[in-house]
């Protein structure tokens, strides 16, 4: 396999089969923006942002590889946004109402 | 050791520990310290984004005048300079910085391509009368991808610096540091293209 590695970490990854994927993906997104129901559509589509977001930091940014320390780094920062949407949240329903 | 030889040594030493504690080298815990920074500002923006397009349906129309194929390409663009940036990485671990040094000059150019098109969509939609002053929704929209794209340029230079470097042999470390980051903002436009492209 022309693109695919061992490194020092044992990781073996073919970046060009993900890169595929992603261009799967990115067309499959396309094709979801004609469904009828706006609804459905819109959950899908970010199911699909979801999955190639988690590609991209789990094998090009080598999240699945790295010790826990780097992880909980990540989590932190995701732990400070969810309060942040949190506060946004209430903040929002005080004004609009629920 | 002869008191010669143990300053010889000591300058040598470097200022600050190639690895920390936890076994991480420094320089990939500083990118990753940054990037869950970055994590609340993108995600603060996109948030309240999500947050007031749930409670402003009318504003599918307005996304509708954004340019989706534009959106696509540039998605297409920065998915391959990711390609492109990791393929220099791995060609760093195989001991190739010339394939390196390669791979990263196709990173910028794929960064450039993105900037190019993003200025042509700009430009487009300024000239259809959708500025950042023409409701909220465009001021979103101005200042999420403004912001993504000031991340782009900025990401070309510093992968413009590391390349300079590797072709000259030295720093090879460091392409990993730049691929982190530009992995990074890859993954923010993953959510931009479908919030404001695809929603309409």
């Amino acid at each position: 396999m022309a693109h695919s590695i061992q490194a020092a970490g044992g990781r073996h990854v073919n970046y060009v089969a993900i890169w595929g994927v992603l261009m799967a993906a990115l067309g499959i997104s396309l094709l979801l923006a004609y469904l009828e129901h706006a609804a459905i559509a819109a959950a899908l589509i970010y199911a699909v942002a979801v999955v190639k977001a988690g590609l991209v930091a789990a094998y090009y940014m080598h999240l699945k590889f790295e010790p826990r320390f780097v992880i909980v780094t990540v989590i932190a920062g995701l732990v400070c946004l969810f309060i942040l949407f949190a506060g946004l949240l209430l903040d929002i329903v005080h004004v609009y109402g629920g | 050791m002869s008191v010669t030889a143990t300053a010889h040594a000591a300058a040598l030493e470097p200022e600050a520990p190639a690895e920390a504690a936890t076994t991480v080298p420094t320089g990939r815990l500083g990118i990753w310290w940054f990037l869950a920074s970055e994590i609340v500002i993108f995600g603060g923006l996109i948030t309240t984004y999500v947050l007031f397009r749930m409670r402003h349906p009318e504003w599918s129309e307005m996304a509708a005048h954004t340019i989706t194929a534009a959106g696509a390409i540039n998605t297409f663009v920065l998915l391959t300079s990711s390609l492109m940036v990791v393929l220099a990485h791995q060609a760093v671990e195989r001991g190739n910085l010339k394939v390196a040094s390669a791979a990263l000059l196709q990173t910028i150019f794929c960064g450039a391509i993105f900037v190019g098109i993003k200025a042509f969509e700009y430009g487009s939609e300024v000239g259809e009368g959708f500025t950042p002053v023409s409701g909220l929704f465009w001021s979103f929209y101005y200042l999420m991808t403004g912001l993504h794209a000031l991340h782009v340029i900025g990401g070309i230079f510093a992968i413009l610096a590391v390349q300079q470097a590797v072709s000259q042999g030295r720093t090879p470390h460091r392409v990993e540091i730049v691929g982190i980051y530009w992995h990074f903002v890859d993954v923010v436009w993953i959510f931009l293209f479908p919030l404001l492209y695809l929603s309409s």
